[in-house]
């Protein structure tokens, strides 16, 4: 009986550990798969080309439309950090929002050192609102 | 027991008094008139970012990084020119090293193109030469700077995207080459480099 209750804890236990951490890991291959060609690994950027996504001011301001910006991606002026981009961003229409919800999560965490954590709901929510973004 | 014991000191000291070793001269050698003959890059004839021509005697005396890429590139050459910057600040103050970037999109990046793009990179340095030229002749160049590099050309894509730096010595030898996506792989290289760079100096 008690064998069973420890199984049954250690089970739990590993369960919740593993579903706290997967969402970044998922969040991280797609990242580096799908992002870290420009913006690098790190989120350092590159130079007057491609934007730092490791704590950009302007994501900090625009966190609600970074799901707008991975699906459509951003056009026009920009200034992150003091420094001035102008270079198009393709979107990435084919990602779904589950996985939207999953590289936005990684980014939050690991770039913006920000735990919240977003939903699916959430996610579609910002992609109805993402006219502003787009102009 | 004892034995054992002498064999690992003995060979921890074989180890540990290893000398570097200099860098090979890399690609076919050919063994003429009792002389080894070792694969040159061919001459070459581009354009750079301010619109001067680029020919071997512009690196006259001097050692040079090779990279082929394109400044619209959206997959491996920002990563590369990432790793390329570190190696370019790391021996920045070295006049006996250039950089020569060559790019493949001969419609596209005109002279103007790369100028843009050397200033985004914030490469404001007669170093480093971003060029354009015939696509032709290009692409023949390339062969003979990716020479050693080359052994699957299969590969998709190509040489183009394979996103190496290759380093060529004043002699045209090529002397060491890594994959410019690869940190840890450019951390050795800038070791080879700065072999190179202090073999010479003796
Ligand atoms: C082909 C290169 C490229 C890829 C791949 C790319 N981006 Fe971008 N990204 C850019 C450029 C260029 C800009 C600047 C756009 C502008 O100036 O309007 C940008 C801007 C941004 C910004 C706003 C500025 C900042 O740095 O805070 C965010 C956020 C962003 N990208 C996130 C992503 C995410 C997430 C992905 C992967 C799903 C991604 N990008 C993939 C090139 C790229």
């Amino acid at each position: 009986m008690n064998r069973l209750l420890l199984i049954i804890f250690t089970v739990l236990l590993i369960s919740i550990v593993s579903c706290s951490t997967k969402g970044f890991k998922r969040g991280k291959i797609l990242y580096d798969a799908y992002c870290s060609d420009c913006h690098m690994n790190d989120g350092s950027g590159l130079e007057g080309l491609f934007p730092p996504i490791d704590n950009s001011d302007y994501l900090k301001t625009h966190k609600l439309d970074l799901a707008c910006i991975i699906h459509y991606g951003l056009e026009g002026k920009i200034k992150v950090n003091g420094k001035e981009y102008s270079q198009k961003m393709n979107g990435f229409p084919k990602i779904t929002e589950s996985d939207i919800a999953n590289i936005v999560n990684y980014i939050n965490y690991k770039f913006l050192g920000d735990e919240e954590y977003v939903n699916i709901k959430e996610i579609k929510e910002m992609l109805s609102n993402c006219d502003e973004v787009i102009e | 027991m004892k034995n054992i014991l002498y064999i690992i000191i003995l060979l921890s000291i074989i180890s540990c008094s290893q000398e570097v070793e200099k860098l090979p001269i890399l690609g076919n050698k050919e063994e003429i008139n009792g002389k080894m003959v070792y694969h040159e890059v061919g001459d070459f004839h581009f354009i750079d970012q301010d619109g001067n021509p680029v020919t071997p005697s512009t690196f006259e005396g001097q050692n040079y990084i090779v990279d082929y890429f394109f400044t619209s590139c959206p997959t491996i050459c920002p990563k590369v020119k990432k790793q390329e910057l570190r190696v370019y600040e790391k021996f920045k103050n070295n006049d006996k090293l250039g950089y020569l970037s060559v790019s493949v999109d001969t419609k596209y990046d005109t002279i103007q193109k790369l100028k843009w793009y050397a200033d985004k990179l914030n490469i404001h340095d007669k170093k480093w030469k971003f060029v354009t030229g015939e696509k032709d002749h290009i692409y023949k160049v390339a062969e003979s700077f990716f020479h050693v590099a080359m052994d699957d050309k299969t590969a998709p894509g190509g040489f183009n995207h394979d996103g190496r730096l290759i380093l060529v010595d004043k002699n045209k030898h090529i002397r060491s080459f890594c994959d410019g996506t690869d940190p840890v792989d450019v951390d050795r290289f800038m070791k080879d480099v700065e072999n190179l760079l202090t073999e010479e100096n003796e």
